[in-house]
């Protein structure tokens, strides 16, 4: 073991056997764990092991990400960097006093939260309001229903559900045009205060398109990490091929959204964008790419998988043709993750046959 | 293996094995049960000499097989021997009798053959019981002298396992040198059971170097290649017999079929051409721990002195019997060789301390997904250690699992149904379908014992009641523990 490795261990012996600081050593041993990586051996067959470990799954995804975060940086200047420090600190404080008070080990879970939320957010709400919704995304969205492994919603969304419910206004008036020419956003903090609307929004009002060509650069407002389509589409690519994520869910809601609103505008040209649009704008790539494909909260069989990108599809076409919001992707996740375990268990008992309780 | 978009094949380096026979040892040590049966009682005392190839413990009236001495030599005593059994009979005590034998210089087991090809079927299986052949199988080859459960007529196919495309196996047979005699040992067994079937598996590589198996209708030869699991004895059974009733369970011969290894048919025909009896094993060894090579000695033999000049000391490493995915750890290698002991694997332990493990790249590092920079070079060679790679995690539902199961089951379904006590959600899952292969915990990446919980759960299957927990050694042998008719599930509902 090297010097460092050791003495946390020491430090670690030490705090166990003190009264009043026991939860120290917890801190300090998973630390140790991310770090060191202390190599157990495996016990009890198979001896031989995959070396992907939720470690090295979560740290994927964070880098698959790291380029749309590097460029809202680009675009809206270093706040968006402070909007990501605050996500960590408040969020991983609610998580680690969970998890300590629980006598769990704290897990690699938050780390990817911990990023996506802030990408999903306008550029301009106060850095008060980015800690409040990730505090009620980790708690309500998370811990009470198990901590990781066993939420029903993703945690970042319902945060972000609960910043637009609550501070409606907030939500869908911080959008700025992104910043471009130059070094852009690196040499500055904020982003000038002229508020605009989103493409989704300008579409919902007045039927106006914006040009595609922008909508995939990433010159446009919105949230922090949907300006460039390019970048969200490295990034998800990225997970596909590594396996990180499962190709069914993006191909079958990006598929489905192209389909359903292709059908849609001829049914209903007002109301229903062309389907090109409305891949590219909003949060829809990022959403497709990273939140709907969160394992705990989207299926896990391969058939149940296709069915929920279809109705996602579907159901983020309808949001946003016919409700009162310009964006429906946040809402159709949510949705949606209701019913991922009755997918499963659709398949399940087409599979195997319906659970027979012929004993008491 | 590749299998499913999962590569394990270079995580060995493939060397060439050395075959090395060792005809003399100082000193055996006989288990007085070897693969399937009961543990007999000797017929010898301290101080009787024995010859080779001589039967020290017979019963006929119980489910048995008789166990041979290995050497001429005097017996010196008896003693207790730390052992694993087949998987069928986990459960029992692990220790096992021995009768120790001080072997005199002359070793040369001699035997006069017969002419097998007009002997009557039932003579054939009585030379393969006469020779101790009868406890290889999952539940003994079936012959007139009750070894097994089952009775000779209920044999319907006969699979020879010569799969070896896991990682750190290999065959112990050579299919070039040994083929013709190999070939009439496959005829002999055909032969045994005239009215079944017999299947000859071979991995690709191997069956190049085989010449036509036999003219006879009742002898296949079936080619596999990599892409779908086979393994597993019972895998094998499925696939190419085509037997799904092997999904619900039981044994394999309660559905007709008796799956053999590879080494077997080269064994019976020594018993029966030869007149030779099972007295000399043979095993493989491989992994990083040591050179591969490929040993015959004699049953008994002690293997720690058989292999100390091949296996590597400078580390830590874990000895495997079987297979690296499926096999048994040995605590350590002072233990006599016994009959069905047929693979040694030598894995590195891991190192303590692995700065950041998780943020390298990797290049050596096998893995399910593409996270590493292996899946950018996929020919360079892989590193192997026993290493978890990680903590356990709670299951994140990626379906990593599900997607290399060979014989699609759901596991972390029923991991999660079994950890928290659904039992009728666990019995709709099937999970007596498991062969058992341990590809699931294999790519895991929250590690969790999957591979192990779905053994477990199958125990409370009505069709792997047989196969797992329920039996028990009385007076006339093995029997089924009574349970009751519930199988252990709780009265049932009207």
């Amino acid at each position: 073991m090297n010097k460092l490795d050791e003495l946390m261990s020491d430090v670690a012996d030490y705090t166990e056997n003190h009264p009043y600081l026991q939860h120290i050593t917890e801190v300090v041993e998973t630390i140790r764990a991310i770090v060191f990586h202390q190599g157990e051996a495996a016990s009890e067959s198979p001896f031989l092991r995959d070396y992907i470990e939720i470690k090295r799954y979560m740290f994927a995804v964070v880098l698959a990400v790291l380029p749309a975060t590097i460029a809202s940086i680009y675009f809206y200047g270093w706040r968006a960097l402070a909007m990501i420090v605050v996500s960590y600190v408040a969020g991983g404080i609610a998580e680690v006093a969970f998890t300590l008070v629980r006598k769990e080990e704290i897990t690699e879970g938050f780390l990817v939260t911990g990023i996506l939320f802030p990408l999903i957010l306008p550029p301009s709400i106060p850095l008060w309001m980015v800690a409040v919704g990730i505090i009620v995304g980790v708690i309500l969205g998370k811990e009470v229903f198990g901590g990781t492994g066993y939420n029903i919603f993703n945690p970042a969304l319902v945060g972000r559900v609960f910043l637009t419910i609550t501070f409606p206004v907030t939500m869908s008036s911080r959008w700025v045009p992104p910043l471009t020419g130059g070094w852009a956003g690196f040499t500055q903090f904020n982003v000038d205060t002229i508020t605009t609307a989103t493409p989704l929004g300008v579409f919902a009002n007045s039927g106006t398109l914006a040009p595609l060509r922008e909508l995939f650069l990433g010159t446009i407002p919105g949230c922090l990490g949907e300006s460039s389509a390019l970048l969200v589409i490295i990034g998800g690519v990225f997970l596909m091929l590594t396996r990180i994520v499962d190709w069914r869910i993006p191909v079958a809601y990006l598929g489905s959204v192209f389909l359903f609103s292709t059908l849609g505008m001829f049914l209903w040209p007002n109301q229903v964008a062309p389907p090109l649009f409305q891949l590219l704008a909003g949060g829809l790539l990022f959403g497709a790419m990273f939140m709907a494909t969160d394992p705990v909260s989207s299926p896990t069989t391969k058939e149940g998988r296709w069915v929920y990108g279809v109705f996602l599809g579907v159901m983020t076409v309808s949001i946003r043709a016919f409700s009162g919001y310009p964006e429906g992707v946040q809402f159709s996740i949510l949705l949606m993750n209701m019913f991922a375990p009755l997918m499963d268990e659709m398949v399940m008992t087409f599979r195997y046959g319906p659970v027979q309780k012929p004993y008491k | 293996m590749n299998t499913f978009g999962l590569d394990l094949t270079k995580l060995d380096d493939d060397e060439d094995l050395k075959f090395r026979t060792i005809r003399r040892v100082d000193q055996v040590t006989i288990p007085l049960k070897g693969g399937f049966g009961s543990t007999l009682n000797p017929s010898v005392e301290v101080g009787d000499e024995v010859e080779a190839g001589e039967i020290i413990a017979r019963d006929d009236q119980s489910l048995s097989t008789p166990v041979h001495s290995s050497l001429d030599g005097e017996v010196v005593g008896f003693t207790e021997i730390n052992y694993f059994h087949e998987e069928t009979l986990e459960d029992f005590e692990n220790t096992v009798p021995g009768v120790r034998i001080k072997a005199n210089p002359d070793q040369e087991v001699t035997g006069e053959g017969v002419s097998w090809q007009k002997e009557k079927p039932a003579n054939l299986r009585e030379l393969l019981y006469l020779a101790g052949l009868t406890s290889f199988g999952q539940t003994g080859i079936p012959t007139e002298f009750r070894s097994s459960y089952f009775s000779p007529s209920e044999v319907e196919e006969i699979v020879i396992n010569g799969v070896r495309l896991a990682p750190f196996t290999r065959h112990r047979v050579d299919y070039e040198e040994e083929f013709s005699a190999y070939k009439k040992g496959l005829r002999i067994l055909a032969r045994c059971f005239p009215n079944s079937q017999l299947h000859f598996a071979l991995d690709e590589e191997a069956y190049k170097s085989i010449d036509s198996v036999s003219s006879s209708q009742k002898i296949k030869a079936h080619s596999v290649a990599e892409g779908s699991y086979m393994e597993r004895p019972k895998m094998l059974a499925r696939e190419l017999v085509g037997v799904d009733e092997l999904d619900e369970g039981g044994f394999l011969l309660d559905h007709g079929v008796l799956a053999l290894d590879e080494f077997i048919p080269l064994a019976a025909y020594r018993a029966v051409a030869k007149g030779i009896p099972f007295v000399r094993n043979r095993f493989s060894l491989a992994g990083p721990g040591a050179e591969a090579s490929l040993y015959e000695a004699p049953v008994g033999a002690p293997v720690g002195n058989l292999v100390k000049n091949e296996i590597r000391d400078g580390g830590s490493y874990l000895d495997i019997m079987g297979g690296p995915l499926s096999g048994k750890k040995l605590e350590s290698l002072e233990l006599p060789l016994g009959k069905e002991f047929d693979s040694l694997v030598r894995l590195e332990e891991p190192k303590d301390t692995d700065t950041l493990a998780w943020m390298q790249t990797g290049l050596t590092r096998n893995s399910y997904t593409n996270a590493f920079f292996s899946a950018l070079v996929p020919g360079k060679k892989k590193e192997a250690d026993t290493g978890l790679h990680g903590e356990e995690r709670p299951c994140v539902y990626c379906g990593y699992c599900s997607e290399v199961c060979p014989v699609d089951i759901l596991p972390f379904q029923i991991y999660q149904t079994h950890t928290h006590d659904m039992i009728d959600e666990v019995n709709r899952l099937q999970p007596q379908r498991c062969v058992d292969c341990g590809l699931c915990s294999y790519v895991c990446p929250s590690k969790l014992p999957l591979s192990e919980t779905i053994k477990e759960a199958k125990k409370s299957q009505p069709g792997e009641v047989n196969n797992y927990v329920n039996y028990e050694e009385t007076e006339e042998g093995l029997r089924p523990k009574d349970i009751g008719s519930d199988q252990g599930r709780g009265e049932e509902v009207e």
